[in-house]
């Protein structure tokens, strides 16, 4: 099923109130694609699970009054993003309470961790993308592994193209001279 | 002359670029420039990868879940949710006896018409009241769950249900019901009242 099929699909299901399979449907095709744009912003597994499920929680519990003005793929983006910032921000006071920086953390486990199976320069790309801001950590990712569109990236992050051409341009200068030191 | 003719072709061009484009341009070629020295350093594979079969049970997974919440959820407010769903079926009840009643009086002065739509409403509602949807008791339990001692009722989930916390400010347990419950549930509620 291709992703314009699929969006009708969908679109006709909310149209006939039919929410359960609507979000079924959206369940399985969309799990993977936000599973690794949300694994991309919080780094490990365990915490990517939870923001997944906690996305879809809230896709269930507001599918009902989503507005079909925008696309169904922008606005699953939109939430997963969100739902990712939250999770990190809650993370960040609970590391800051324990007196440790939340990416000095990351940036630990990560090399410990079993399901990254990056080598050594993946690694150290990881911990130049964790100096940057959120907001850019989050353009970079997506223009730069997922290589999204900054047209589509402006609707899921509500940001201007210009804007997010800017994001993207810091934040490619800031890894590239991070990187230099290795 | 042909200074003037080139001047005119291009002063009348049908071709146009976007706004800004020639003063975003240096940035844009120092981007690309930045991308790829990254990119011939790094690639853009993507380092992660997920346990096994991760993808595959991970809508079992969810629904497994909300399953269990739901049913602590259940068991604590089901003292609740059974006292509503009872008064408002007894209600109801009493509403179809009146409405029955009155009904038998216009049927005293023959009327066949009336005595057959009212045949027939009698036959749905005793077949549907076994499998009644208790979502359309949703403002009367929430109701009646406002009413109740809302602050040992949070206390009890948050007890009793160790995947999550809810919170009095901003979830209440019947939104937990409604979120967590499918029909199924609907109907084993139902049929344990």
């Amino acid at each position: 099923m291709n992703s314009a099929v699929r969006e009708n699909t969908i679109e006709q299901l909310l149209s006939d109130n039919n929410y359960a399979k609507a979000f079924d449907i959206i369940v399985e095709q969309y799990k993977k694609r936000l599973y690794w744009h949300i694994r991309k912003i919080v780094l490990l597994h365990n915490d990517a699970d939870d923001v997944l499920q906690n996305t879809f929680v809230k896709v269930w519990r507001y599918l009902e009054g989503f507005n079909q003005n925008s696309k169904i793929y922008t606005w699953l983006f939109r939430i997963a993003t969100n739902e990712a910032i939250t999770f990190i921000n809650n993370k960040k006071k609970k590391e800051e309470e324990s007196f440790e920086n939340y990416e000095h953390y990351l940036s630990n486990t990560l090399e410990s961790d079993e399901y990254f199976d990056g080598d050594n320069a993946q690694l150290i790309l990881q911990k130049a993308i964790l100096t940057l801001p959120e907001k850019q950590r989050i353009v970079f990712n997506m223009k730069y592994f997922d290589e999204i569109k900054y047209e589509e990236m402006s609707e899921i992050l509500e940001t201007s193209a210009g804007a997010l051409k800017a994001s993207y341009h810091h934040a490619v200068k800031k890894i590239e001279k991070f990187v230099k030191q290795y | 002359m042909t200074v003037k003719s080139f001047n005119n072709i291009n002063n009348n061009s049908a071709f146009k670029v976007p706004e800004n484009y020639f003063d975003n341009f240096s940035q844009e070629i120092e981007t690309r420039i930045f991308e790829e020295n990254i990119k011939n350093q790094f690639g853009n594979k993507n380092p992660f990868n997920v346990p096994e079969n991760y993808f595959e049970n991970f809508k079992s997974d969810i629904l497994g879940k909300q399953k269990n919440k739901f049913a602590k959820i259940i068991k604590i407010t089901r003292p609740w949710l059974s006292a509503a769903a009872g008064i408002i079926i007894i209600f109801t009840l009493w509403q179809f006896l009146l409405t029955g009643i009155e009904n038998k009086n216009n049927y005293a002065e023959n009327n066949d018409s009336l005595k057959s739509e009212n045949t027939f409403v009698i036959a749905n509602y005793q077949s549907d009241i076994n499998t009644i949807d208790i979502k359309y008791l949703e403002p009367e339990i929430n109701a009646y769950i406002d009413e109740a001692d809302a602050d040992q009722i949070y206390e009890d989930v948050n007890e009793n249900n160790n995947d999550t916390t809810i919170n009095s400010d901003d979830e209440t347990v019947y939104q937990y019901f409604i979120d967590y419950a499918d029909d199924n549930d609907y109907t084993e509620l139902l049929a344990d009242l």
